[in-house]
């Protein structure tokens, strides 16, 4: 019985992964299911290496952790951004890798580590002036009166609950 | 490269549903900064914005200076790009209880803060305020600066006090300038003839409750409000009902909700020895009302229920809680009253007098509309309306309330 699973990156490069440890991610559970065999590579073109390396990384450590849920339903879950010490390390990465994984892991479907990159930047928005978010996050504040008139049209059931 | 504007939407509202605080009395600091970020994150902001915490401000208590400086900062910057946050605020909850907003020792500032983010919210409507314990004067007189220059616009006022006593200055003059009052609440407040004149001016008043207060001279205002829909008088300290059930009766031919609840004697009650004729008066000329709760009136006996039995036509829901002199006993007035309460729903009979079969029967024969029932949790040995109300398909869902599917209606 094949243990391993290769996993091969945009760049082309492969990563032999103990099969029980990409099931991490459901869409690579999912094709692994599909395929039926798993000694044919899979490809991830949307990953490069660095990132794939990092994916990889949390996934060996949290091998053993129970399976997230399937239930998309958050409504009404608490909002708790605290981070785990071990994930809270992992993800000091500069922004760039940061918002690379966070692309990752939603195209691969690993919701717990998707969580935490999402935690991440939330924690990075509390607190902070539009200001301070637009030059943490080198965003160009785009408002102009007419368009946000438009959005507002567009929106208008929030103002109307 | 910005990357942030590149995350999926599912993703990017994720990130922002998470700026969501707990407590739902909590503004969206938060969330709105995120908001005004950028034209793709409003619209995803957008859907995470709650009516409630947008609407009302200052509702969890406890804002730092800080907090209130943020507030301004942000509603200021929505106002800058053309987003006004500030218009969609109704409500706001002012306190001069004990610390000022958490931040005594800086009041002064404080208070300025509030007036500021108040000039942003042009569509406020609905002030509360809590005056907290009688030694805050010097805090009250800034939130009436605060307040002046909401008055022409505000339609709900609801104001507190934590000890009663009589109300603070200039509260007569802030009230006289609500011109577009609908809706007023007071609390633990003695209420003087000045400020009832004042409160003569609001023809518009529709909605009124006293809990704790002191209304001898509540009669003067009530003949000046002929929109009234809803009085509601809850452990009133001092007060005179019949000279208000009079004007009532005469001056608010649109009362829907009548709720007096006297509660335990306290201060001077000259309804004492009332017998009820008022209030029954108030049954007969008020042709709209629909909800009439009496609770421990003395005055209300056996005459007034006839009177409520037969006058109340249009009466979907009757409360007589800890009336003792209210009887049902054979031979009583209410036997002669051929069609009770033909709109009838919803009927409690609580800590009242004797409660007969007869008079169970006959509101069950009469009364076809009748769901819901609470009725004393022990009746007395012998007696056959408990199996008389399940013979009718009500089921006893706790102790006394008996409840009927009615289907359809």
């Amino acid at each position: 019985m094949t243990t391993k699973v290769t996993l091969t990156s945009s760049d082309n490069e492969n990563f032999s992964v103990n099969k029980e440890i990409t099931k991490r991610s459901i869409l690579i559970k999912n094709m692994l299911e599909d395929v039926g065999k798993s000694d044919t590579p899979i490809p991830l073109p949307n990953v490069n290496s660095k990132v794939l390396r990092k994916v990889i990384e949390w996934c060996e450590y949290h091998c053993m952790d129970p399976l997230a849920p399937t239930n998309e339903n958050t409504e009404n879950q608490k909002q708790n951004t605290d981070i785990e010490d071990w994930d809270q390390k992992f993800i000091e990465v500069d922004q760039e890798t940061l918002f690379k994984i966070i692309l990752a892991t939603n195209y691969l479907n690993i919701k717990p580590l998707l969580d935490i990159g999402c935690k991440t930047i939330t924690n990075m928005i509390k607190g902070k002036s539009p200001e301070e978010i637009y030059k943490t996050f080198n965003i160009v504040n785009n408002f102009t009166p007419k368009e946000e008139a438009q959005i507002r049209k567009e929106n208008k059931w929030a103002e109307d609950q | 490269m910005p990357q942030a504007l590149y995350l999926p939407p599912e993703v990017l509202d994720e990130i922002l549903r998470l700026l969501l605080p707990n407590d739902k009395r909590e503004f969206l600091f938060d969330l709105l900064a995120a908001s005004l970020t950028c034209h793709r994150w409003r619209m995803v902001a957008s859907r995470h914005f709650d009516d409630r915490r947008l609407k009302r401000l200052f509702e969890k208590p406890d804002w730092s200076l800080a907090d209130l400086h943020r507030a301004e900062s942000l509603l200021a910057e929505s106002l800058r790009l053309g987003v006004n946050d500030g218009y969609l605020v109704e409500l706001v909850r002012l306190r001069v209880s004990d610390p000022w907003f958490g931040v005594e020792p800086e009041s002064e500032q404080a208070a300025a803060q509030v007036a500021a983010i108040l000039s942003l919210t042009p569509n406020l409507t609905h002030v509360s305020m809590d005056l907290g314990a009688p030694d805050t004067h010097a805090a009250w007189l800034k939130l009436q600066a605060v307040v002046e220059p909401l008055c022409p616009n505000v339609t709900w006022l609801y104001v507190t006090q934590k000890l009663f006593g009589g109300p603070p200055e200039r509260l007569t003059e802030l009230v006289s300038r609500m011109a577009s009052l609908k809706d007023i609440e007071f609390h633990h407040l003695n209420l003087p003839a000045e400020l009832m004149t004042a409160l003569a001016r609001h023809p518009g008043i529709k909605y009124a409750t006293f809990r704790r207060t002191g209304i001898l001279d509540l009669h003067l205002c009530v003949s000046r409000w002929p929109n009234l829909r809803m009085l509601k008088i809850r452990n009133p300290i001092v007060s005179n009902c019949e000279r208000l059930w009079e004007e009532v009766a005469t001056s608010c031919p649109k009362l829907c909700w009548l709720i007096y609840k006297r509660g335990s004697p306290r201060g001077r009650h000259a309804d004492e020895e009332a017998d009820g004729t008022g209030l029954a008066r108030v049954i007969t000329r008020c042709r709209k009302l629909e909800r009439l709760d009496v609770e421990s009136h003395p005055g209300v006996g056996d005459v007034f229920l006839a009177a409520a039995m037969r006058e109340g036509r249009r009466l979907m829901r009757v409360t007589f809680a800890g009336c003792r002199n209210v009887m049902t006993a054979p031979g009583g007035p209410w036997e002669a009253v051929e069609r009770p309460w033909p709109r009838l729903e919803h009927l409690e009979m609580t800590g009242c007098g004797e409660l007969t079969d007869g008079f169970v029967e006959k509101v069950l024969d009469r009364c076809s509309r009748l769901s819901k029932l609470v009725l004393p949790m022990h009746p007395e040995e012998g007696s056959m309306w408990p199996g008389m109300l399940e013979a009718r398909g009500f089921v006893q869902e706790r102790d006394g309330v008996w409840q009927r599917e009615m289907g359809g209606r």
